[in-house]
């Protein structure tokens, strides 16, 4: 290749060599690569993609090929559209048939749950797109509690947020695959039977009314993340009075990361008791944690424990020093604190978006791989 | 400073303070770029990696195109690591979304030439950026509206239009 005959070109000059619109220059736009096409439609929901497979043959499959399917099934049936979601399930089915389509690697979908019109068509469009993530975005209270959610054979991935409904019991083929669960206000009547496979679940205001035992009914979990705890055992009871937060036990022999966050919703809460069993856990992170119980078994990871608005540090260390008298039982225990304290640090924490003027969060860390090796 | 950052025999110039790359378009245009932002393209920061002689050779981009492409870079890569929740860094958003705005004032052509130019760069935010100014031109409007806008001929017979039509039941009228 010849190298620089216009050295010093300025490009800026060189303008306007393709005409000056779309009409005369040709259809650009089909002429793309088919995969930077599917990157542009993607953007768009599913019901316009399938809409485009009408403008001429290039396009006639272009929804067979968009790796994320978005519906909300709130623009079809709030005005008593249903053709058109009835097309876009039938282009579901299409592609589904289709052996030269892609698979659908993220379906989003949006209806109000309550609506049992709406989630009929949820049911098929989830079984027809078998995504391997699932992002459900469920709206409206639901009273009846016996939904259940089909997952098909290839999901692995399933986000469900809603307003204070009932959980769906999770079934079919995907369940014994899922891997990934995150569950945000929801109520969870009755955990589903059994995740053989689950290795990470995400409770976000979650009241389980069932004696809560993830490690039983996830025995491979290796990530648990409580936000505004799971309140188990009891019953929130209806109108105004404080929740109650029952008993928590946590036997999870894969565990390696534990994140207990008592304040999220901007009170602090307490169990009744909370008893965990994971002789795999690295890291354990409880945010102002007023629970009083010694974190079982730990052998190895970090204890670490977060200040939030009130409580003085002081209280933390307090409470770490109760933690590692249940770890060291051997132990005197005025001689606990000397003996941990080259593995414990204090930090402020730089991660919190808290205005200037009010005090950092603070975090205590104890090193309990090191402490357990050290003595 | 990664000054240690070898670039070996790729035409760098200014040992000063700023290290250069010179990018050479299909049409052998030579455009000498900052090396910081000529890097927010991959296949680029890849070419400086492997070293070369005499510019880095980019045979599937025009003159025209890469000199908006790297508009883009130049603007892009100018931004400093932002100073969390200062002011000026609110300021630099914003200025830097509306740079974004005034880029995508272009004709259609243009706008494909640059989305074919980011994809084979790898200059991912361009890519976004792009394809979201097409997607949003196609949004909302109907199938008739699309084809006149982009130039698209319908090559169906009418009996595939209609069986299309009765596939697409409801979605048009």
């Amino acid at each position: 290749m010849g190298r620089c005959r216009r050295s010093n070109c300025n490009c800026k000059k060189a303008r306007t060599d393709a005409g000056d619109g779309s009409g005369s220059s040709g259809d650009r736009i089909t002429a793309l690569p088919l995969e930077l096409r599917v990157r542009i439609v993607s953007l768009l929901p599913y019901w316009q993609i399938v809409q485009l497979s009408v403008l001429s043959r290039p396009w006639r499959h272009i929804h067979h090929h968009t790796p994320d399917v978005k519906i909300n099934l709130y623009d079809f049936l709030a005005d008593g559209d249903s053709g058109s979601i009835l097309a876009a399930r039938f282009a579901l089915a299409r592609r589904a048939e289709d052996t030269s389509a892609s698979s659908v690697d993220t379906l989003r979908l949006a209806f109000a749950v309550g609506d049992l019109r709406m989630r009929r068509h949820a049911d098929r469009i989830v079984a027809l797109a078998d995504a391997r993530d699932i992002r459900i975005h469920g709206g409206g209270p639901v009273r009846d509690a016996a939904w259940t959610l089909d997952l098909p054979p290839l999901a692995r991935d399933l986000e469900a947020l809603a307003r204070n409904h009932v959980a769906h019991a999770i079934t079919g083929p995907g369940a014994a695959a899922l891997r990934k669960l995150c569950l945000q206000n929801v109520v969870i009547h009755e955990w589903p039977p059994h995740l053989p496979s689950l290795r990470s679940l995400d409770l976000d205001a979650v009241t389980v009314e069932a004696p809560f035992a993830p490690g039983t009914w996830c025995p491979r979990l290796e990530e648990l993340d409580t936000s505004s705890p799971p309140r188990s055992s009891t019953p929130a009871p209806p109108g105004r009075s404080p929740p109650s937060f029952g008993e928590i036990t946590v036997d999870a022999p894969e565990l390696v990361e534990l994140d207990v966050d008592c304040c999220a919703s901007g009170s602090t809460v307490d169990y009744k008791s909370f008893k965990l069993r994971a002789p795999r856990l690295h890291l354990l992170c409880r945010r102002n944690p007023f629970a009083e119980r010694g974190p079982g078994s730990v052998k190895v990871g970090v204890i670490q424990l977060r200040s939030v608005y009130t409580r003085e540090m002081k209280d933390y260390q307090e409470q770490m020093m109760r933690m590692l008298e249940g770890l060291l039982p051997d132990l005197p225990r005025e001689s606990i604190a000397g003996v941990a304290r080259p593995y414990m640090t204090l930090e402020e924490c730089d991660d919190s978006d808290d205005d200037e003027d009010e005090p950092k969060d603070k975090r205590l860390t104890c090193d309990i791989t090191a402490l357990m090796s050290g003595i | 400073m990664a000054a240690a950052d070898s670039c070996d025999g790729i035409s760098t110039s200014g040992g000063g303070w700023e290290k250069t790359v010179t990018l050479v378009s299909s049409d052998d245009a030579r455009f000498e770029v900052r090396e910081a932002a000529a890097s927010l393209s991959q296949t680029v920061r890849r070419m400086i990696r492997a070293g070369g002689d005499g510019g880095i050779p980019l045979p599937k981009v025009d003159a025209r195109t890469l000199s908006t492409v790297l508009e883009y870079c130049n603007k892009h890569a100018a931004v400093p690591a932002p100073a969390p929740e200062s002011s000026s860094a609110e300021a630099a958003a914003v200025d830097l979304e509306w740079f974004d705005k005034e880029l995508m004032h272009v004709d259609l052509a243009t706008l494909c030439s640059l989305i074919r130019a980011a994809d084979y760069l790898e200059v991912a935010g361009l890519l976004d950026l792009t394809c979201k100014t097409v997607a949003d031109m196609i949004k909302s409007k109907t199938a008739e509206e699309i084809r006149q806008m982009f130039g698209i001929q319908n090559d169906f017979t009418p009996e595939e239009e209609e069986q299309l039509s009765r596939e697409n039941a409801g979605v048009f009228e």
